[in-house]
């Protein structure tokens, strides 16, 4: 039986097609907020909050707590965390983003050990797995996703100002720390959901490629946010089927996929930014 | 009816001082009126870009009051002013945003929550970008515009919120001198054809001197506040003739 053989029977089964479902969910999660937070210069949040995830879910793990309730919390916490040190002007953004990732790791380290691993799939966690996705997780990931499409549309046009310029937001008396907070958060929670799939090392991509590879092409506003998306699908679901055909961690694949897709995007913007100059 | 008196900023004994003791604003006391035209003049780091923050409500004094429109600065109060920034880009160099989209953001501070901009604002958007003369572009992305049509897409920004009052930070840094005169022709246009009142920072003073209604030189403190052409004779303007910087007054 070849590779794709193999796929194509793959595919047929209850807990490939829950990952397939679930993988689209956190693309359109995350690609939407992909667009924010690349604008906003807060790439490395994903990193910082995924971290501060193995964190909470290691507490969770050791104290009996529900796991993934207890991770959501603790990214919540994280999250408002980093945001109030990037606000401050004291502390630049990327040792605001350290200071919470290396927490986050050390704790999960440590209640990882002292659990004596709990049991748990650690290779899992940090790399994504397809066998992750639990019929749970999907009404999970599918509540996220309503919530932060309805946050999104809330004050659409006030989120763009305060990540067009914050300083010109503000000055248009618009409280761009509500907004700020609530991307933050919005971003904690997409992380928990993600884990499953991308993996905790590997999630902060998601977060940023969808809509970095948008910014490159789009014209308008608009067309990014329908763009991000369109490659935050196509990243997951091409990743995914890697991961089959290689039987390996779809976190990895989904990421060099989105890599890829941007690696394209930009060889073709600049060959067109070639032939028109010659 | 309101008065054309009627303070549309009032600042009172204002002091800004940052830590070390040094004071960026040493007790200015300005009151700008209904339809003026203020040219705030001065040398850089002479603390025009503070004033406008305090007026703005982006930083608070030390010690003093300010008043917008006759309350203490506050969001809704805001929500009255124009303002273009000293370096009219976005945060993110490259953003994706056509210049329609960016003009249409100066009314998002009014956007009603799951009510998108669309409608009026679009027709006030053009209207607006047709005033300024710049409708063509409006499909255009910020970043591909030269440094004058960028400049116009914020005043346009500004402007699209009906506001009551327009404060400009040094727009014409970088400008070439013809963008420049044209930029001027136009603000001069807004304050009188549409009532606007404009606050400009500076440090060009002999064209400022020529355009404002009223100017106000400072460094630090508040050296000369009154009319454009007493300004002209006043030893101040004379001696910037031949020392533009060295000859003013240091805080």
């Amino acid at each position: 039986m070849s590779g794709v053989d193999q796929v194509l029977s793959l595919l047929s089964a209850a807990f490939v097609q829950r990952a397939f479902l679930m993988g689209i969910l956190i693309a359109l999660l995350s690609s939407l907020l992909s667009v924010f937070i690349v604008l906003k210069n807060v790439s490395l949040i994903g990193d910082g909050l995924a971290h501060t995830a193995f964190g909470g879910l290691s507490i969770g793990y050791y104290t009996g707590f529900v796991p993934l309730w207890t991770a959501a919390v603790v990214v919540v916490l994280g999250s408002m965390g980093i945001t109030k040190l990037n606000r401050s002007a004291k502390i630049a953004s990327d040792a605001a983003v350290a200071v919470f990732l290396t927490l986050g790791l050390a704790s999960g380290i440590l209640f990882y050990q002292l659990g004596r691993g709990f049991g748990v799939n650690l290779e899992g966690l940090l790399f994504g797995s397809i066998l992750l996705a639990t019929p749970d997780q999907f009404v999970f990931a599918a509540a996220v996703l309503v919530l932060t499409v309805a946050a999104l549309l809330f004050s659409f046009s006030k989120l763009v100002y305060t990540t067009f310029s914050e300083t010109q937001a503000q000055a248009a008396g618009i409280r761009t720390g509500f907004f700020d907070y609530g991307l933050s958060i919005l971003a904690g929670i997409a992380v928990i959901v993600s884990i499953p799939i991308a993996g905790i090392l590997l999630i902060a991509a998601l977060l940023v490629l969808p809509g970095l590879t948008s910014i490159q092409v789009a014209r308008s506003f608009r067309q990014a946010m329908v763009l991000s998306p369109v490659f935050g699908l196509a990243s997951v679901v091409v990743g995914i089927l890697f991961s089959l055909l290689l039987d390996v961690a779809p976190g990895a694949t989904i990421v060099l996929t989105g890599l890829g897709i941007l690696t394209f995007v930009i060889a073709i913007k600049k060959g067109i930014a070639w032939s028109a100059r010659t | 009816m309101s008065d054309a008196t009627e303070p549309v900023v009032e600042l009172r004994d204002v002091v800004v001082e940052y830590p070390g003791g040094i004071r960026a604003v040493d007790g200015v006391s300005l009151r700008v009126s209904r339809k003026e035209f203020l040219g705030l003049l001065g040398p850089n780091g002479a603390g025009k870009s503070t004033l406008v923050s305090l007026i703005l409500g982006l930083q608070r004094p030390t010690r003093g009051t300010v008043r917008l429109f006759g309350e203490a600065v506050h969001p809704v109060s805001l929500r009255r002013v124009g303002y273009v920034p000293q370096r009219p880009q976005p945060a993110y160099p490259d953003f994706p945003a056509t210049v329609l989209e960016t003009v249409l953001l100066g009314r998002a501070a009014r956007a009603r929550p799951f009510r998108s901009l669309r409608g009026r604002d679009r027709e006030k958007a053009t209207e607006v970008l047709r005033l300024l003369d710049i409708e063509d572009l409006r499909n255009r992305r910020i970043g591909q515009l030269s440094g004058g049509q960028t400049q116009r897409v914020f005043v346009a920004k500004g402007l699209v919120a009906d506001p009551d009052l327009l404060i400009l930070d040094e727009p014409t840094s970088g400008m070439d001198a013809p963008s420049r005169r044209e930029f001027y022709a136009l603000l001069a246009r807004l304050n009188r054809d549409l009532g606007i009142t404009i606050i400009l920072t500076s440090h060009d003073v002999h064209s400022v001197t020529r355009l404002a209604s009223r100017i106000a030189f400072m460094s630090g403190r508040i050296f000369f506040d009154g009319d454009p052409a007493e300004f002209a004779r006043h030893p101040i303007h004379s001696d910037l003739e031949d020392f533009p910087e060295e000859a003013m007054p240091k805080p």
